[in-house]
């Protein structure tokens, strides 16, 4: 899911940059030497996952994994997508240069909000809540993407709605994908090593990478 | 019609697009297809001049081809959509086309002058043993360049095929690379937290 070069205008691709450092500036807040390898390592994932396919019948879908960077990431997924995407973008051919900007505003900003979801399991009881939100956040991660896919699209003069409908259609064998890998790995990590996911705590207050810095300092105090 | 379209073209799914573009006689001709090997099928193609304006446009068929006549003797820019932000274009320069021009240009000599006429009066061997006799096949300087370049022309076109599949394949040095360069920058950036601290 990355959009070609050539397909834009320049009004929307310089929003996309603008946007994408804005949001990297923001998230990249008060990054924490001890956040710094658990970073580098999700960038790598995020990186190669789209060269890994997954044969669905007769075709194959690549894995995105933008969903996955936000439950682990956090707010951090959002500029360890953008050096992902710059990298798909040189050494891959995947998207173009110029639309860095709104490719890391799609995947990215999915990312977020696979985030966002994922933070909402602090408001519910049940069990396996980890495996449940996971892969929600998972599918959000692609369903959100596949909708500013659709809203950049726009702007070229393809009608909303038909895009919309057939861009989410065509993703819906990635959303499943996602939701399956993502839930496995929530879940897994849960059990295994629970602060290595982000958000330890719900998004009760705007202020959440201070949040996030207080428990991750709780933790070190813990040990 | 856009609605239609959509609806008729295949699901293109997150792969990389790549075409390929050649002069085969007096046509040129494109394919587009994704990197795991599906055709960009109903996708637009459209041509464009030096000057950047549209020359023609055309959609291609269920292999993902489309070929249309040279419209013009100077370089030209080829772009394939298959929707879903998914385009790529490729650049078709005079050079390509020279050939056909001093070709053609042949042609109309050859024709008008009637001078060269190869005769070939020896008899053909057909794959199935028999001896067919071939009386005269009269092959003017200019059916010959025809039909020789398409036939070389038809001869390249898996060779241009894997050649631009080549080019897109990833290779594992890019992909060490990539995450080579991950981690440098997380160090460097480490680095530089660290002496702060």
């Amino acid at each position: 899911m990355h959009i070609s070069d050539g397909i834009l205008s320049a009004p929307v691709l310089t929003a996309g940059f603008i946007g994408t450092v804005a949001v990297a500036a923001y998230t990249l807040r008060k990054l924490d030497l001890d956040d710094i390898p658990k970073v580098s390592v999700i960038t790598s994932v995020f990186f190669v996952a789209s060269l890994i396919h997954v044969p669905i019948g007769f075709s194959s879908v690549h894995l995105i994994l933008n969903g996955l960077v936000g439950v682990v990431l956090g707010m951090r997924a959002f500029p360890a997508i953008m050096l992902g995407i710059i990298l798909q973008t040189i050494l891959f051919g995947h998207g173009g240069v110029t639309v860095i900007g709104v490719n890391t505003m799609m995947l990215g900003g999915g990312g977020l909000l696979a985030y966002g979801v994922w933070q909402l399991r602090h408001h519910v009881n049940i069990n396996k809540k980890e495996m449940i939100f996971g892969g929600l956040a998972g599918a959000t991660g692609i369903f959100s993407s596949g909708i500013v896919l659709a809203l950049s699209l726009v702007t070229t003069g393809e009608e909303f709605i038909a895009t919309a409908g057939y861009t989410l259609a065509a993703h819906i064998p990635v959303m499943i994908v996602e939701a399956l890998v993502v839930g496995a790995c929530a879940a897994f990590l849960a059990k295994v090593k629970p602060d290595a996911l982000a958000g330890q705590l719900p998004l009760t207050q705007k202020s959440s990478p201070v949040k996030e810095k207080a428990t991750a300092a709780n933790e070190e105090a813990s040990k | 019609m856009a609605t239609i379209l959509l609806l008729i073209t295949p699901p293109a799914f997150a792969h990389k697009l790549n075409m390929f573009a050649y002069v085969e006689g007096n046509e040129i001709f494109v394919e587009g297809y994704f990197t795991d090997g599906k055709k960009a099928k109903n996708s637009e193609i459209i041509v464009f001049d030096a000057a950047n304006s549209e020359l023609l446009r055309g959609t291609s068929d269920a292999d993902g081809q489309f070929s249309f006549a040279i419209p013009q003797q100077n370089d030209m820019r080829i772009t394939v959509n298959a929707g879903m932000g998914h385009q790529t274009e490729y650049s078709l320069l005079k050079d390509e086309l020279q050939d056909e021009e001093t070709s053609s240009e042949l042609a109309t000599t050859a024709t008008t002058a009637t001078t060269a006429t190869v005769t070939d009066e020896k008899s053909t061997q057909t794959t199935d043993g028999s001896l067919t006799p071939v009386t005269a096949v009269n092959l003017d300087n200019s059916a010959l360049r025809t039909e020789v370049e398409r036939a070389v022309g038809k001869a390249i076109k898996p060779l241009m095929r894997e050649l631009s599949a080549m080019r897109a394949e990833k290779s594992l040095a890019d992909i060490i690379g990539g995450i080579g360069f991950i981690f440098g920058l997380f160090g460097i950036a480490m680095y530089f937290k660290a002496r702060k601290a």
